[in-house]
């Protein structure tokens, strides 16, 4: 059986990131030596790769630490085990950023970018709109203050703003403004990958669809590749072009977005597709295949798979068995993936097609 | 929009025109049973920088047993609205200027909830226990110092009048109704001990408390992950099932509207632009702010790659606001005339009314 570890980075030139068994435990302390007793394992064995020009999009519950493993692709947390492959394009060297110490990671800051969730906070509302975005630039030297303003003016025209924002403060600007700010701050360093963490969910719908279109349209004019992560599946459907599931830090499944929403494979796909309510009045919610309880505690995951406890087709071998990410049983080359032991003789229904009549 | 579209949508209002005449004279016979009735509600906000018109002439009414929802981007004035239902405007900097708000109690004679001192008696008698709100954060709307149990208890103890014990049992009974699994055991924990969506049913515990006749949910399930969203939503339903509990739903979700919803008002800036029955807001949307809002959003299997189509620019500031219509700065079928009058509320037939000029020539219903 074909394994995901067989997509190969150094065969492969499409593949910009390849992410192998990535592990991320936060240790739990406890009383007045502050003893680790524990660990949640946010992050527990990924494995995926991302295709340059592409999207990834990340989705799970909040919990199943997707924004961990954005953070840990960043640096800006060390993860325990596991590897994070990237290829330098001017190079077209394989770096392993896992093994880098904080300095030698400094360099790959500059290809990796981030834009963040909330606009008000992530803006530092005593800089003027300049120096936010030329930040990046001053970081690493580049060009003379006239020269990063010019820089600065034109990432601006880019993301919608104009040059006579400039001198302005954050405060001045609504939430859509402000999360534009965040997105040329993210390019002015001209990346090739930028984790985008649930970067429309605190947006208007019309404003939501704006920034939408404009990530689509930078991404045509300069091939950036974007790992998406957010947890409305309609942004997600729309937006990626490959999809991995998250469930308490572990991959469940990935696949073309296509195959995912159409064909999923396993049964945490399946509840997460059927949630999504739609605005069309006479398609309602399917309630046999919602989700009931909780996610269970991260630092005392179930046994066997994950998500047998909450499984509607849990059968007992899913209480010791771990699962392990497989290729699919439809797939042919698409490189669809899950980790569902019953997946084969499993028909599981897909999303509901929205559709507007007046279109 | 292309003359076929509003020719189809006149074409529409003709056919209901038979049902329309029908209509009128059942309402005559039997008046239609509103719980709520808002008429011209005006509501503004002194702040710094000039007065802010947050609700400027707002009327629709709320059918007894419906959820009517309302939707609108941030800044629209809908929360404000339902904010002034229960009079809990903080008054100042707000300062309700206009309008009444009549509450026709299934028991009692109709009042207007604006003629009562908001610190009045006869205000908080009605506020919790015949109309009581559903907050958005589960996670700011419940004191973490007290149990969950005491906070469901308080209520009960505030409005009825029975022993702390009875409460407590009545508290356990509404948790199992909200489906938190062994209530009995839970009900002294701290509500840090429980989720997200556990928590948002113990808020919605706490409103059902008293059997209220009205709960307005003000972005119920938004802080919430797809699937407890879901769980939520379906919750809302069978309650309202069982209670027979009037909803007014505020959410800027198509899809929970969708979902919930049996009538819709959108609103746009203090305004109502269109309302009507949810399957006619989603099938035949005639203000050009609802059509734009619904192709703003991504739909599944049919968006794909073709790029959404979003309104463009964003909400103006609040402080100087257009002359004319106020959709008309980002209005894709701005015409002249909208730039200079305040559009009238036009009629398209049985319930769907909208604020457009592109209407004009059809019956006026008023200001």
């Amino acid at each position: 059986m074909k394994e995901i570890s067989n997509v190969d980075i150094y065969q492969d030139q499409n593949i910009l990131l390849k992410v192998d068994e990535l592990k991320k435990y936060f240790p739990i302390k406890e009383g007045i030596l502050r003893r680790v007793v524990g660990y949640i394992k946010a992050v527990n064995g990924v494995n995926f790769f991302v295709e340059r020009g592409h999207t990834l999009g990340v989705v799970g519950e909040s919990g199943c630490g997707k924004t961990t493993l954005g953070r840990c692709i960043l640096r800006l947390l060390d993860p325990t085990e596991g590897s994070i492959k990237f290829r330098d394009s001017k190079t077209d060297q394989i770096i392993e950023l896992a093994d880098l110490t904080r300095n030698e990671v400094k360099p790959y800051r500059k290809k990796i970018q981030v834009i963040f969730q909330d606009p008000f906070s992530s803006l530092d509302d005593r800089m003027t709109i300049e120096d936010i975005v030329a930040e990046p630039l001053k970081a690493f030297n580049q060009g003379n203050k006239r020269t990063r303003k010019k820089i600065v003016a034109e990432l601006l025209e880019k993301v919608g703003l104009s040059a006579s924002h400039l001198d302005r403060y954050p405060h001045e600007f609504s939430g859509g403004q402000r999360q534009r700010i965040g997105i040329a701050r993210a390019l002015s360093l001209n990346p090739e990958l930028i984790i985008c963490d649930e970067p429309v969910s605190a947006l208007d719908v019309s404003v939501q669809a704006q920034v939408i279109n404009m990530l689509d349209k930078l991404q045509k004019e300069q091939k950036f590749t974007y790992l998406f992560i957010a947890h409305d599946l309609s942004v997600i459907e729309h937006i990626s072009d490959r999809v991995i599931v998250m469930y308490l830090g572990k991959v469940v499944e990935q696949g073309t977005t296509a195959d995912l929403f159409n064909n999923p494979q396993h049964p945490y796909t399946e509840a997460l597709l059927a949630a999504i309510p739609s605005p069309d009045p006479t398609i309602k919610l399917n309630r046999e295949l919602l989700l009931k309880g909780n996610v269970p505690e991260p630092s005392n995951p179930p046994s066997g798979c994950n998500f047998h406890p909450r499984c509607r087709y849990a059968a007992e071998k899913c209480k010791n068995t771990e699962p392990k990410l497989k290729l699919s049983q439809d797939d042919t080359q698409d490189n669809h993936y899950d980790a569902c032991l019953y997946s084969d003789e499993l028909d599981l229904k897909p999303a509901i097609k929205q559709s507007l009549k007046f279109r | 929009m292309q003359p076929i579209l509003i020719a189809q949508i006149k074409e529409g209002r003709r056919n209901n025109l038979n049902s329309y005449n029908t209509e009128i004279k059942q309402k005559q016979e039997k008046k239609q049973d509103n719980i709520i009735e808002i008429e011209d509600l005006k509501v503004t906000f002194s702040t710094e920088r000039g007065t802010v018109q947050a609700v400027n002439g707002v009327s629709f009414s709320l059918p007894r047993g419906e959820v009517v929802g309302i939707v609108g981007e941030s800044g629209c004035g809908k929360t404000v609205t339902a904010l002034s239902v229960i009079q809990l405007v903080s008054q100042p900097p707000g300062k309700i200027e206009n309008g009444k708000i009549i509450y026709y109690s299934p028991k009692k004679q109709p009042i207007n909830i604006l003629s009562l001192d908001p610190k009045e008696k006869k205000m908080n008698k009605l506020r919790g226990k015949e109309i009581s709100m559903i907050f958005q954060e589960p996670m700011k709307s419940l004191n973490p110092v007290y149990s969950v149990g005491k906070q469901i208890i308080e209520k009960i103890l505030i409005h009825e009048d029975i022993t702390k014990s009875e409460a407590k049992e009545k508290a356990i009974t509404l948790l199992e109704k909200v489906e938190i699994p062994s209530a009995r055991q839970r009900i002294d924990e701290a509500p840090h001990q429980w989720s997200g969506g556990m928590r948002q049913r113990v808020v919605i515990a706490i409103a059902l408390a008293c059997n209220p006749s009205l709960v307005i949910a003000d972005e119920p399930t938004t802080a919430l992950d797809v699937t407890v969203q879901a769980q939520i939503l379906t919750l809302m339903k069978d309650l309202r099932r069982d209670f027979n509990t009037t909803i007014m739903l505020i959410t800027h979700d198509l899809g929970v509207i969708g979902e919930m919803a049996d009538r819709v008002v959108v609103m746009y800036l203090g305004k109502v632009v269109e309302k009507n029955r949810v399957e006619g807001i989603y099938s035949n949307p005639a203000h050009p702010y609802t059509r734009g809002l619904l192709k703003s959003i991504p739909l599944i299997g049919s968006s794909g790659k073709t790029g959404l189509d979003p309104i463009k620019g964003s909400v103006p500031e609040p402080y100087n606001l257009p002359l004319g219509c106020v959709f008309a700065p980002r209005c894709p079928e701005v015409m002249e005339k909208c730039k200079r009058d305040k559009p009238h509320l036009f009629d398209l037939g049985v319930e769907h009314r909208v604020r457009c000029w592109l209407y004009e020539g059809d019956k006026i219903e008023r200001n």
